[in-house]
């Protein structure tokens, strides 16, 4: 914490930062650097309304879960710098910590087990709301693109299959989960890389696996 | 949405269709570019033209193109996924990334200086730089810069106070003056302007059109306005920028307004109509950015003036970075600050590009004359043209965008949904969608959801030019021409 309220971090701080964290000295730097410009109302931390000011994630179709999965590593609604840096760690690198918070961004009860129900109302979010019914019986919708119930069943149908999920259970846990996303790359597609200045210093290639 | 962000008509359909478009691959696309120069080198510049800006309209060549990219990127990684968790980690993935970087505060932010200094050799030369800029040239900048002052206002004064001088000559005379004093602050910044193009000229009697130029800094006037006189439309500002703008500029006529009232708008398009008509007045510039963009980007053009039957003559302003640059980031530093780095730096070095005047065709819609204008000067000036709107550093962008994301989204499920119930072995079925682009009509948009088909518009350099359709329009209008 005390690194994020005060202004400008020292290299201890950094090296500490760094260690904890994956990162190298610079991408460390230049995180801190980004966490400030984000950090509207300068107390040291990230809330929902700072993060929303970033149109491209406010425009995001899950921008609301997926702003509370990025507060969930903080407390109190809010990440001060090291949340930032441990959560940004997780993309950094092919790692199940995230794929862990793919779960996390299904699991809307947060119950640990990902339900039809759940799939459902992820789907729902990222498709949209479905057609309006008027008092005519006719159906309308501002979006160009509208989704059925019958098609959003047919697509969590087809979810709950990939992942194993059968009608009695109560859905798939994380290992499954885990499991069956880590066998399908999404942790590969899921890197976040960060780079520092032009970025041609990056080492392209780095494949660590695991974490 | 609130009241006054429809008034401001964000954007209107088409335009915003493109954004959307352009958002959807730009994260990724970002990604891939930056932490790759293997890729940048294979698969950018020499690609990239023939992907079409336009990914639901592509044709097989450029989508094939496309397969060829995307299986370079990570998404093809993922191709057993179940098309709803591909899709969330797609969003996820997107959502982080914009946590470290997005393509909207990156056309705010100012680069950051190379620290050359800290070397044995170079540290006495940089320091005796610093006593020279700020111990010498400071004082002289300042005391040009008082005089300036000085001597505009006392001729404002006395013009002010005669009562026998003719208006006529009272106007010639403070439209000059304010020159002069433009004038005075640019030697206060050693500026080294150089204009490039010749400064269309209206014929007698005729509208004088409209200039239009990218936005950096409130001295884009300053240097536009010390060779020729421009009645601007701007922000009202707080402060003793208030004076200059009410009364030291009065003799130019301008349309100052409040950004946060929308009811000022109908007015002001009125009253730009109204001027822009007349002959006799002072030319309008307007800036059509609506607020600073740091000099490596242009953002979208409100429509407004674009709406108005009149040419637009583009003007296309480049700060050099070499000693400071000219982005004045008024969230960082107020104008004054902003001044003192100007006068304290060794020069403002500044091009300045008058381009051929461009018309409304027949049947085009305000908004893509805008874009046409903004692509057209971004090329000119060598900056990356996009199709941000710069009120959303101050607004939440409205819900259209995310309904029409979520529309993008939607297509590509029931594409995806569909065709796994169509082919059973899944495997083929992702391979088919990635090479065979005629395959089926869902492809292109789901493609570009995932982000990785189609190619940004990069407007530095000439990539723009071959992929844009304004582009080719721009050459029509001569706007090639050195």
């Amino acid at each position: 914490m005390g690194a994020a309220s005060s202004l400008a971090l020292t290299g201890a701080e950094v090296s500490e930062l760094a260690a904890e964290s994956g990162f190298r000295s610079e991408q460390v730097a230049s995180l801190y650097e980004r966490f400030r410009k984000l950090d509207r109302e300068k107390h040291g931390v990230l809330t929902k309304k700072e993060l929303m000011m970033v149109p491209e994630l406010a425009m995001n179709p899950l921008a609301d879960r997926l702003v509370d999965v990025v507060l969930a590593e903080g407390s109190d609604g809010a990440i001060n710098f090291r949340d930032f840096l441990r959560l940004l760690a997780c993309f950094h690198v092919r790692s199940d910590a995230s794929l862990a918070r793919l779960f996390q961004l299904f699991d809307e009860d947060g119950d640990g087990m990902l339900s039809r129900a759940d799939l459902r109302s992820t789907i729902r979010l990222m498709v949209g709301p479905g057609p309006e019914v008027g008092a005519d019986g006719s159906s309308s919708s501002k979006q160009k693109v509208v989704v059925t119930d019958n098609e959003v069943d047919a697509m969590v149908d087809s979810t709950a299959e990939a992942l194993g999920i059968t009608g009695g259970d109560d859905g798939a846990d994380l290992s499954a989960f885990l499991a069956y996303a880590r066998a399908c790359g999404l942790d590969k597609l899921m890197r976040v890389r960060v780079t520092v200045g032009t970025g041609d210093d990056e080492d392209e290639d780095e494949g660590t696996l695991g974490h | 949405m609130r009241p006054s962000s429809s008034a401001l008509a964000l954007a209107e359909t088409s335009a915003e269709q493109e954004l959307l478009e352009h958002l959807a691959m730009q994260t990724p696309r970002l990604t891939a570019m930056r932490m790759s120069p293997r890729l940048k080198a294979a698969g950018g510049p020499v690609r990239v033209p023939s992907l079409s800006s336009f990914p639901v309209a592509a044709g097989s060549g450029g989508a094939a193109e496309a397969g060829s990219l995307e299986a370079a990127a990570p998404s093809a990684q993922a191709h057993h996924a179940d098309p709803a968790i591909t899709l969330a980690a797609t969003l996820l993935k997107q959502g982080v990334g914009n946590l470290v970087d997005d393509s909207f505060n990156r056309c705010f932010e100012e680069r950051e200086p190379e620290p050359w200094n800290w070397n044995i050799y170079l540290f006495p030369a940089w320091v005796l730089g610093l006593v020279i800029r700020f111990g010498v040239l400071f004082p002289l900048r300042a005391l040009a810069l008082v005089l300036g002052n000085l001597v505009f206002f006392a001729c404002y004064a006395v013009l002010e106070f005669t009562p026998f001088i003719p208006t006529r000559m009272r106007m010639a005379a403070h439209l000059w003056l304010i020159q002069m004093l433009c004038s005075a602050f640019v030697m206060s910044w050693s500026g080294v302007i150089r204009f490039h193009g010749a400064r269309p000229v209206a014929k007698p009697g005729k509208p004088p059109g409209i200039f239009v130029a990218n936005h950096s800094s409130m001295i884009d006037f300053v240097v536009l306005q010390q060779s020729h006189n421009y009645a601007v439309v701007g922000q009202k500002h707080g402060g003793w920028v208030a004076f200059f703008q009410d009364r030291v500029l009065a003799a130019l006529d301008c349309i100052w307004f409040d950004r946060s009232d929308s009811d000022n708008k109908a007015l002001v398009a009125q009253r730009l109509e109204e001027h822009a008509h007349d002959p006799a007045r002072v030319p309008i510039l307007v800036f059509p950015e609506g607020t600073c963009v740091n000099n490596q980007y242009t953002i979208m053009f409100r429509k407004t003036v674009f709406a108005l039957d009149v040419p637009i003559n583009p003007i296309a302003i480049k700060y050099n970075d070499i000693f400071v640059p000219g982005y004045w980031n008024s969230r960082r530093q107020g104008f004054g600050a902003h001044l003192f780095t100007l006068m304290t730096s060794w020069a403002l070095v500044c091009d300045v590009y008058y381009m051929d005047p461009m018309t409304r065709r027949a049947g085009e819609k305000d908004v893509d004359f805008a874009k046409r204008v903004q692509y057209a000067i971004a090329r000119r000036a060598g900056l990356k043209a996009v199709d941000w709107d710069g009120y959303m550093k101050y607004w939440s962008p409205s819900d259209r965008f995310i309904r029409n994301r979520r529309s993008q989204c939607a297509e590509y499920l029931l594409a995806e949904t569909r065709m796994r119930v169509a082919d059973s072995p899944p495997a083929d079925k992702h391979s088919r969608s990635l090479s065979a682009p005629d395959a089926s009509a869902g492809i292109a948009p789901a493609a570009s959801v995932l982000g990785t088909l189609r190619a940004s518009r990069d407007a530095a350099g000439d990539g723009v030019s071959k992929r844009h359709p304004a582009s080719a329009d721009a050459e029509d209008c001569g706007l090639s021409l050195e």
